[in-house]
């Protein structure tokens, strides 16, 4: 591996407790500081595994995972949150916090068991929603927002984390055109500022421009990876949907439709 | 008015009361022991120190543990609806006070340490079956595993009810169902403070960091929390103090289900703010109620009625009332 690599991930191999089929099978691949992957594939290709895997919430049977430079193995917990963040897909809010105690949260890993958020993470968590546009929603219950809503103040507690490697689980879905325009622009934002990003996605036409590499997965496997411009053809999406899928270029912009749509 | 002038207020509250309730009772009349009394009369002052005190320090010993209890509990199972003695250690303590009750024709002391066996063994016995269940995630084997130990001791307590000698030994078994502190001398009170103490010390120490056991598992996780030993932590630390005021006080409903509530309605969810939200309003709740128990009426009020009763009257009048959250 390469200094410049904040991930490198070698032969990763997983199955559930007791299952023989492996969900992600002899991936790797590798992501330097500020660069974005997207990860695209079918429902169940293992896509949202490989997440957790790289978050070391599953534990791979076998295959290697650097984390700047070290073992994810090795690495404790703590430690790990402080690179690596998470944005789920979709997550339940049980009580009334407000949307500024619910970013603050994402502090934690910065803070020791025992230990109370400090002015400066309070300051880092306002800063985090300023920087989403969501001041408006500050003292607003975490309760009372709306999906899309939800959905920026989870990327804020991520971003109140400073991690440098935020792995995002789809987190196009369920969104409108201008919420969806907004996440990308943080993306764009991100990776700018040198935070690595990984995000799953199931809508190849919002990964270009975005994403630096594209990672197809099928069953477990990877189908391509590379640049998002060398991996994004006709071929390789329709191996990995299983359905015929046409890419049309138009002035540099890759569309990308299914066959029985034209 | 701000949050931490919330709680001060609260601190303030329970001492005043406090203080007033030493001298609430039926000495020398009804309803008012005079101060003044304390130096002239032995037999008030024996009865203010040796009777009252330990039994308003047990009080709020008991609600403030319930409480702290049910606001854990309430976040780690992320389900407003439970209630501290939902592991086995309610249903199980009622078991072995019974068995105490019927077989050992117990002294007091017998029957509390009983309940307090049979607590513990409900919540190991809950454990235990969790990782044996098959079926859902940890929260809801967890919840399972509780409902079905409760049922195991509930049957085993209806069984020893039947058994009774329905003259002698039935009415002590429901009396002690119902709960009560009426017994309770310093001997209790200092059992109770290890529990009790350590229990709440180790809530309050972790009081930031339990928030993050509201969220879903990866997102703790990914926060840095050992999710499986912080959840255990705080459980077993809550847990321990309820098995301990169950087996001194019986079981008193509604405590550790309704004053997180309360707690979180005027404090917010933020355990910041609201675990000493609630430690405070439940010791106040459940002193008031005892007080009340104690002196209303010539003879105890079972304490179990009161809290069930004024509790759903105050909750129910607070929930119609919006915009009752403090300032941040």
């Amino acid at each position: 591996m390469s200094d410049n690599d904040l991930l490198c991930v070698e032969d990763l191999r997983f199955a559930y407790d007791g299952e023989r089929t492996p969900v992600v099978d002899g991936v790797s691949l590798r992501l330097g500081r500020g660069e974005v992957l997207a990860i695209l594939g079918p429902n169940g290709a293992g896509k949202t595994t490989l997440l957790y895997i790289l978050l070391g919430i599953l534990k791979a049977q076998s295959g290697q995972i650097w984390l700047d430079g070290r073992e994810l193995s090795a690495c404790p917990r703590n430690e790990i949150s402080r690179v690596v963040g998470l944005v789920p897909q979709s997550e339940h809010v049980a009580f009334e916090y407000s949307v500024e105690e619910y970013v603050l949260m994402g502090r934690a890993p910065h803070l020791g068991m025992l230990e109370l958020p400090t002015q400066d993470d309070d300051r880092l968590a306002v800063e985090a929603l300023d920087q989403l546009g969501l001041m408006a929603l500050r003292h607003r219950s975490m309760l009372e927002l709306s999906g899309g809503e939800r959905q920026m103040v989870v990327l804020a507690r991520a971003l109140a984390q400073q991690a440098r490697l935020l792995l995002m689980d789809e987190p196009l879905a369920h969104l409108d055109l201008s919420n969806k325009g907004r996440i990308l622009a943080v993306i764009r934002r991100l990776s700018e500022a040198g935070v690595a990003v990984v995000f799953t996605t199931h809508e190849p036409d919002m990964v270009q421009g975005v994403a630096h590499r594209l990672l197809l997965m099928r069953e477990g496997q990877v189908v391509a990876s590379g640049r998002t411009e060398a991996v994004l053809t006709s071929e390789a999406l329709s191996q990995t949907y299983g359905v015929p899928i046409r890419v049309i270029d138009v002035e540099g912009v890759s569309l990308v439709r299914l066959e029985a749509m034209l | 008015m701000g949050r931490r002038a919330g709680l001060a207020f609260l601190l303030a509250g329970l001492l005043v009361i406090a203080g007033i309730s030493l001298f609430i009772g039926r000495y020398p009349a009804p309803y008012w022991t005079p101060p003044s009394l304390l130096g002239s009369d032995e037999l008030a002052r024996r009865l203010v120190l040796s009777l009252r005190l330990p039994r308003l320090l047990t009080a709020i010993m008991m609600g403030s543990s319930l409480a702290a209890a049910g606001l854990i509990f309430q976040m780690v199972f992320r389900n407003p609806l439970v209630e501290p003695g939902l592991l086995g250690v309610s249903q199980g303590a009622a078991f072995g006070a019974a068995l105490s009750i019927l077989a050992l024709q117990a002294s007091p002391l017998m029957t509390e340490f009983s309940a307090a066996v049979f607590a513990l063994l409900g919540l190991s016995l809950s454990f235990l079956l969790a990782r044996r269940l098959r079926y859902g995630g940890w929260v809801l084997r967890l919840i399972l595993a509780g409902i079905a130990v409760s049922a195991l001791f509930g049957a085993g307590v209806g069984m020893l009810k039947y058994a009774a000698d329905p003259l002698s030994e039935l009415p002590e078994i429901t009396f002690w169902l119902l709960g009560g502190l009426w017994g309770v001398t310093w001997q209790e009170a200092l059992f109770l403070l290890p529990p009790v103490g350590l229990s709440l010390i180790l809530a309050w120490a972790l009081r930031w960091r339990m928030n993050l056991l509201t969220l879903s598992d990866e997102s703790a996780i990914s926060l840095g929390s050992r999710l499986g030993r912080e959840r255990s932590l705080v459980l077993i630390g809550a847990v321990v103090a309820v098995a301990a005021v169950t087996a001194v006080g019986g079981i008193v409903g509604w405590v550790g289900l309704i004053i997180p509530h309360v707690a979180r309605r005027l404090f917010g969810a933020n355990a910041t703010y609201a675990l000493p939200a609630a430690i405070l309003t439940g010791g106040i709740f459940v002193l008031v109620c005892d007080t009340a128990a104690r002196a209303l009426l010539g003879g105890e009020i079972p304490l179990g009625v009161l809290t069930s009763f004024l509790g759903a009257l105050g909750f129910a009048l607070l929930m119609m009332h919006t915009g009752l959250r403090l300032r941040p």
